[in-house]
């Protein structure tokens, strides 16, 4: 009885010192706890490197800025490309409020808000932990970050919910003006000040420690971009402010035109005198962002470039757009048309139901083998050689999915169009001869024979700017924007499309569904 | 292990006998005696029966002979001899059924005194003929409310899905909780069919709930083979079968593919007319799945040893499986080992058990992609070259899909271990303390490997052409430690109480990594030598090249459960679990999940004395409350991980951000079930029925919300949120229809009907009406969904167009918002679109018919599925014409549409299905043999006729999730449609016993 006993006991005694652990706190390994974070600079570093990290994602905001214009369309060839319609809506501007791009652009916008609200929180929590310097520049760079969402959400959506801090109580939902016009104002009202207060904390040096990052620069560029726009979203107009803000650029003299256009978009772009903020890319650091190539080249085109991944075969100019250069004029090479080789010099063929041709890239949306084809070809129905492909950015053998040439988000030659046109519209839309020599040093550059291209006061119109900003800034984010405040997006004329029926609403997309349905307080844009 | 089976069977050799004469009488409970019992000495198969007062007398061959008695209507019994000649044997009432003693969970009960809803299947009534590898398909079609589906049809390393009453929540686990030998959590591969005793599945929630925050989807139970008091007895099973694809997708072959230019060119349609040229004919006619199809034979062997004594017993097994996949080179091999032992000690106080079970495994898995491939490759194409190299073009679908099995290597190695030790001790007669300790421990190695001329397809595919090598590791273990006291007693003669009370720690860690690189010289290293690649040592990095990761929960609980009867008719079970997971929030880890349960068995009451027709009758009800905690780890805390890249100061940095949208709130998702349960037995329990209602309330669900940003930093949030009712009505009907010396007819019937209802998707902080959900994606469907939740409807409401007609040149037309106007996709707004269809089967039905006519035995399975429709993916992309130059299902030469795939109802078919699945014909030779004691082969044949409407392939589809019936495996973001076929087996084996 006595050997029970023990067996018993020792069992018993066992289980109590077991039973003593009956906690359950997670043990991490793989993870890091945010408590245990944010002692050194290093972690504080990493901890500000997301907010820069999260520009990237603004492929899908890009794409909206340019399809739903006269720049570009995603049309569809054969099975591909259809996708619910999602580019066709954008392209015919018969959209609702499901289409997945408005979502994308929201949580862009408001990821962008949210992720420097974030860090201002936490940082001002470990203030001591960091160099008064430092800190002070890193809290005038994400108020900046934070302004550029919003800046790309009162473009695309006007009014907006303002919020300002990450530490809400549970259960906040944030809402927007009942009124869109004063919506638009407090949004409009919030980025100038965010962006004033700021400026001057910022760097103001244009070396390797504000590369990719906001400098006074670059701050005044997206203060710039915000007056320009100041008449249409506000009512009242800023040009004076334009100005002044171009100046602070210009004035400076640390940027210059580059001699060649294309120096700004190479793959090893970061020399580019002339590029103001860009966001960067790394071929293999980074995730596949920044994939235009994909979208746009055919994909035997592999083969031209040698490039590791086979392209999509979607994005292509409007035939309109391509026409509309000068054919002198060397920035229409950022579009590739004709018959396509491979780096050795073959032909390259078609891949999908042309498949027994070369492939030859036409401009128009025509059967160039079986002309009398009585099919009609357009954005519903395209063939798999239709329209010229984008390779303004140079095209490199990228080691992974992503492109490894810097995005241009600001650069000096927008910022000179940008004065021009304030001084033009200052002066009741007439050109000045200011404006005229502005614009002309940045078209220069595009023709061998400048001075036969080079505009005069009485040729350069509004009309006509608007032309050269298409010509200039081709898929660099800004064409819906333009078209808007020239007030041309709605109604537009250009290919494909009948759009005389649409509504001034839809200058700006309606709130995304996506976002109403997780937040029922937000009232979405008038007319949708 | 071999020692140790070697001197437990030394104790046995030595006890030989002369044969001798054996009398006795036969009683029933009621001290009745019984005429006409069969009394069968096993082994010699000497037989006689009793006469009018029960009486026997039978010759035997000596002291360890077994008799065997079996009556209609009553237990079958064995009875060692022994030194006895004059036998008393007690029949027990019950037809082999109600006096089966029935696994609970920390205890057993006998079926008679069940009050919650429990199937019992004994190895005996397992489903018969290949089984595979999972042990679930021994039970498919048998338990009432248990939907186990073959959604991988028959990939050898594939799983099979199981689902309990219905979808009862969204993202936690969908799977019931499987416990094996005592271990909660086990993982069905540490077992081998062959060598488990009963699979006792808990259906209802007041069963379920001493498992606490794993019972939502019910318990499957599964108790192994363990040692049997006697002689070493032998056991050899073997079988082999062959596979064969069941009702293959038929696309164009290479004749019609050519048939097609011309009537392309011939065309009035200008888009079939423009593509007539794209229509390439490379000279050949190669069936595509043919090609990378093998028609291997599946083998399966097992040996088990049992025996022992009085104070030790044991059960040793070995096991060798290697079942051929359809796909060439796909297969999984298996050898597992287990044994198990039992020893007396301290006065036989004190017993203690082991066992071990050991899983040696060895595949390579099936790459469904080149299903999809085989699907739209052109059927023109060569598969070589005359000089036998492959015919390569990489095209938009990949390249030559032989060469991608060959040029490719991907072999996993897996070990994996089941330890269980247990500890009894009897503090008296009543009383007893019971410590169980677990180790269950999975390994891996894995090795992939693409050749240095795999070509990879023009469109995707990062890989470098010049050789891909990864490697990776994992190690799990789970750890057991259970303590439990158990009380039993008999107070005089109505009062039968027993209480069990314990705790139970589980602790679980998974760790992992695993490395890659590229460019290498030679192939001759394949994946063993990663160092020898230049793509890392040049710096061409990419995400998870090398990673690592390494995670661990734990679950605390304590437990208690009384079980009261009183005069065998008043039934009473009160217990509760409280537990504790680590994955949730810091305040709310703890939950209390309590059942209880009540039986009133009528058939023992005065007032049906007269009912002679009625054996058995009982009602059963039940509450029990069960929890959910089948989410990732560490989901509430605040945590940050690596996220993106910065260029700070000309160097790029990892940044590090918050991981998600922490929830410090997160707790357990809690399921409150009510069950009616009635037995009824009639005719000396011949005819026996089950029948069981029940309603689930699922509440807290635990959801990854879609929530706003802002305020939230992400927009997804795993919170409890909302509700899922579901209601239902189960049926199990035995019946013994006949039962003499020769002849033996056995049929079970069961039926169940569920009724599923997402009763809301919102809490306090968020609302929201519906989802959307399974983007069906490339080709041309990108951001259009299939599915919708939505509050008030139930799981699995595909949604979409109207379909109205086609125009004459194959143009879609979809009836608008109010059925008033035809429209086409384009025109149509998002208000348009519209439920088309559910696909959660709301009727199942299982039915096995199982003969004995002297030596021959035959068993059968029926089993289907009703009122539910299926999306037919590979339909409403492939069977049109404007895929050409894809290839295209055979459907589309006559189907109408020639235009952009679009999601309507016009390819939501009913799924409805009845399947023979399985019919076996077995032969029992009849053999007198000193060594064999008995020898049986059969044949088999598994999925044989599906009777069904469906146009696709098999309507046995995926049942879990929010997306069932969704004739699409998994939508890989590029453009594949990716599904095992389902297949036909035919198989041969023996079983013997010596």
């Amino acid at each position: 009885m006595n050997e029970y006993k023990k067996v018993l006991i020792g069992s018993i005694v066992f289980l109590a010192m077991h039973t003593s652990c009956t906690k359950l706190d997670e043990q991490v390994y793989s993870d890091l706890l945010q408590n245990e974070f944010y002692q050194t600079e290093q972690e504080i570093i990493a901890a500000l490197a997301p907010a820069y990290g999260g520009l990237r994602d603004i492929e899908s905001l890009m794409e909206a800025a340019t399809l739903a214009t006269d720049e570009t369309v995603i049309p569809t060839r054969g099975k591909d490309w259809y996708d619910g319609g999602i580019y066709l809506r954008l392209h015919e501007h018969n959209w609702q409020p499901q289409l997945s791009y408005f979502g994308n652009i929201w949580n862009y916008g408001f990821g962008r808000v949210n992720k420097a609200n974030q860090l201002l929180f936490q940082l001002a929590n470990v203030q001591d932990k960091v160099s008064p310097e430092l800190y002070s520049r890193f809290v005038a760079e994400l108020k900046l970050i934070r302004a550029f969402g919003y800046y790309e959400l009162i473009d695309h959506f006007g009014n907006v919910p303002i919020l300002d801090r990450f530490d809400v109580p549970k259960g906040f939902l944030p809402k927007n003006n009942s009124n869109f016009e004063e919506g638009r104002k407090e949004v409009f009202n919030f980025i100038e000040q965010d962006i004033l207060d700021n400026i001057a904390a910022l760097s103001d040096e244009t070396n390797q420690s504000t590369y990719g990052r906001f400098n006074q620069y670059a701050a005044y560029a997206l203060l710039a971009k915000l007056y320009l726009n100041a008449e249409t979203w506000t009512g009242s107009p800023k040009w004076d402010e334009t100005i002044d803000a171009c100046d602070a650029i210009i004035g400076s003299g640390k940027y210059t035109l580059e001699s060649n256009y294309f120096n700004n978009f190479l793959a090893k772009n970061e020399g580019s005198k002339e590029n103001i903020f860009v966001i960067p890319y790394d071929g293999s650091k980074t995730d596949w962002q920044f994939i235009v190539y994909w979208t746009s080249l055919h994909p035997s085109m592999k083969a031209k470039y040698n490039t590791t991944n086979g392209p999509w075969n979607g994005l292509c100019a409007l035939p309109s757009h391509y026409k509309s250069f000068d054919p002198d004029d060397k920035r229409r090479n950022g579009w590739i048309a004709g018959p396509q080789f491979s780096s050795t010099g073959a032909p390259l063929k078609c891949a999908y139901e042309s498949v027994p041709h070369d492939l030859n890239l036409t401009v128009d949306f025509v059967n160039i083998y079986n002309p009398s084809d009585p099919a009609t070809y357009n954005h519903i129905n395209a063939l798999e050689y239709h329209g010229a492909r984008f390779v303004k950015y140079e095209i490199s053998r990228y080691p992974s999915w992503c492109m490894e040439n810097d995005r241009v988000i600001f650069r000096l030659g927008d910022v000179i169009l940008m004065k021009a046109e304030a001084l033009m519209r200052k002066n009741g839309g007439a050109a000045t001869q200011e404006a005229v020599d502005l614009v002309n040093s940045v078209r220069e550059r595009a023709f061998d024979d400048a001075a036969s291209h080079a505009y005069t006061t009485t040729s350069l119109t509004l009309d006509q700017l608007l032309k050269e900003r298409a010509w200039e800034l081709y898929f660099e984010g800004v064409r819906r924007n333009d078209l808007v405040r020239f007030g041309k997006f709605v109604r537009g004329t250009w290919e494909f499309a009948d759009r005389s029926a649409e509504g001034n609403h839809q200058n700006v997309y309606p709130i995304p569904q996506s976002a109403i349905n997780s937040n029922p307080e937000l009232i979405q844009n008038p007319g949708y | 292990m071999l020692i140790v089976v070697a001197l437990l069977l030394s104790s046995h050799i030595f006890s030989q006998a002369e044969s001798k004469t054996v009398r006795g009488i036969v009683r029933n409970e009621t001290g009745q005696p019984i005429s006409g019992v069969t009394v069968i000495e096993e082994v010699t198969n000497n037989g006689t029966n009793t006469d009018r007062e029960g009486n026997f007398s039978i010759r035997v061959e000596d002291s360890n002979s077994t008799l065997v008695f079996s009556y209609v209507g009553f237990r079958t019994q064995r009875i060692v001899v022994g030194n006895q000649t004059n036998l008393q044997i007690t029949m027990e009432l019950g037809a082999n059924e109600l006096a089966q003693v029935v696994v609970v969970g920390y205890g057993s009960q006998k079926k008679k005194d069940l009050t919650s809803a429990i199937t019992s299947i004994k190895a005996e009534d397992f489903n018969q003929g290949p089984i595979g590898n999972s042990p679930l398909q021994l039970i498919q079609g048998k338990v009432p409310g248990l939907a186990l589906s073959r959604a991988n049809g028959g990939d050898p390393s594939g799983e099979i899905q199981m689902q309990l009453r219905g979808v009862s929540t969204v993202k936690g686990n969908l799977s019931p909780l499987i416990v094996i030998d005592g271990i909660p959590g086990g993982n069905l591969s540490t077992v081998v069919p062959e060598d488990i005793e009963s699979i006792d599945v808990l259906r209802d929630g007041s069963a379920a709930a001493i498992y606490g925050t794993r019972g939502t989807n019910g318990v499957v139970i599964i108790t192994t083979k363990k040692g049997k008091v006697g002689a070493p007895s032998f056991q050899y099973n073997g079988y082999g079968y062959f596979e064969k694809y069941h009702n293959r997708v038929r696309v164009l072959n290479g004749d019609e593919w050519r048939q097609l230019k011309t009537d392309f060119t011939n065309s009035d349609n200008p888009i079939l007319k423009n593509k007539a040229e794209s229509i390439q004919d490379f000279g050949g006619n190669t069936d595509w799945f043919e090609a990378i199809s093998q028609h291997k034979l599946s083998q399966v062997h097992s040996l088990s040893v049992s025996g022992g004594s009085q104070k030790t017993n044991y059960y040793a097994s070995l096991n060798y499986r290697d079942i051929e996949g359809i796909l060439k080179r796909s297969y999984n091999q298996i050898s597992n080992y287990r044994l198990s032992l039992s020893h007396l000690v301290f006065n036989d106080k004190l017993r203690l058990e082991f066992s071990m079970a050991n899983t040696i495994g060895k595949s390579r898995p099936s790459n469904y992609g080149l299903l999809t491939q085989a699907l739209l490759r052109n059927p023109t194409l060569p598969v070589y070259n005359e000089d036998g190299s492959y015919y390569q073009t990489a095209d938009l679908a990949g390249s030559n899909l032989v060469s991608q099995i060959y040029l490719y290597e991907n072999d996993v190695k897996t070990t994996e271990s089941l330890i269980n030790t247990r500890a009894t001790f009897e503090i008296t007669n009543s009383l007893k303390f019971s410590l169980m300790g677990g180790l269950q421990r999975y390994n891996q190695i894995a090795g992939v490997y693409y050749y240095r001329n795999a070509l990879a397809p023009v469109i995707g595919g990062t890989r470098d052409l010049n050789g891909e090598a990864n490697r990776s590791a994992q190690l799990n273990l789970d750890k057991t430690l259970e303590a439990t006291v158990s009380y039993d007693k008999r107070i005089g003669d109505d009062h039968q109480l027993s209480a069990v009370g314990g705790y139970s720690y589980q602790d679980f860690t998974a760790e992992g990594f695993g490395a890659g690189n590229r460019n290498f010289i030679s192939d001759a290293f394949t994946y063993n030598n990663l160092n020898a690649g230049t793509a890392l040592g040049a710096g061409l990095y990419r995400d998870n090249d090398i990673w690592s990761n390494k995670r661990a929960s734990k679950l605390i609980a304590f437990f208690a459960r009384a079980i009261y009867s009183y005069k065998d008719r008043y039934m009473l079970t009160a217990g509760f679990r409280r537990e504790g997971s680590s994955k949730f929030g810091t305040d709310d880890k703890w939950g209390l999940f309590p059942a209880v349960t009540a039986g009133w068995r009528i058939s023992g009451e005065k007032f049906m004395k007269g009912a002679s027709a009625i054996s058995e009758l009982k009602l059963r009800v039940g509450y029990g409350v069960t929890g959910n905690q089948g989410i990732g780890e560490y989901v509430s805390l605040e945590r940050l991980s690596p996220s993106g890249m910065m260029l700070y100061n000309g160097a790029w940095i990892t940044g590090y951000a918050p991981s998600s949208n922490p929830n410090p709130n997160l707790r357990w998702e809690k399921k409150t079930e009510k069950n009616l349960g009635l037995d009824l037995g009639l005719k000396n329990n011949k005819i026996i029925i089950n029948l069981d209602l029940y309603e689930r309330i699922t509440s807290d669900l635990l959801y990854e919300y879609v929530v706003p940003v802002p305020p939230n930093l992400y927009n997804t949030l795993w919170t409890n949120v909302g509700g899922i009712k579901n209601t239902g009505m189960e049926i199990a009907v035995t019946v013994n229809a006949a039962h003499t010396e020769n002849f033996n007819w056995e049929v079970n019937f069961n039926a169940s009907y569920n009724k599923n209802r997402l009763v809301s998707l919102s809490n306090d902080s968020y609302q929201t009406k519906y989802q959307d959900l399974a983007e069906l994606g490339a080709p041309g469907l990108g951001s259009v969904y299939a599915y919708r939740i939505e509050e008030g409807q139930p799981i699995g409401n595909m949604y979409g167009f109207k379909f109205a007609e086609f125009t004459e040149d194959g143009k879609w037309q979809f009836w608008n918002e109010d059925n008033s106007k035809k429209i086409t996709a384009t025109e149509g707004q998002y208000e348009d679109k519209r439920i088309i269809g559910n696909g959660l089967p709301k009727y199942w039905i299982g039915f096995t018919n199982n003969f004995v006519y002297k030596n021959f035995d035959v068993y059968a399975l029926v089993r289907g599925a009703f009122g539910f429709d299926i999306l037919n993916v590979k339909r409403l992309f492939y069977e049109n014409r404007k895929l050409i130059p894809s290839n295209i299902l055979k459907s589309g030469l006559t189907s109408p549409v020639v235009d952009d795939p679009q999601m309507s109802d016009y390819y939501v078919e009913k799924g409805d299905y009845v399947k023979i699945d399985v019919i076996s014909i077995g032969y029992t030779i009849p053999v007198k043999s000193k060594y064999l004691n008995s020898a049986r082969i059969y044949v088999s044949g598994k999925n044989l006729i599906t009777f069904t409407g469906y146009k696709g392939h098999d309507p046995e589809l995926n049942i879990n999730g929010l997306t069932p019936g969704y004739d699409k495996k998994e939508n890989s973001g590029i453009d594949l449609l990716r599904d095992y076929p389902s297949t036909r087996s035919f198989s041969f084996g023996v079983n013997l016993k010596f």
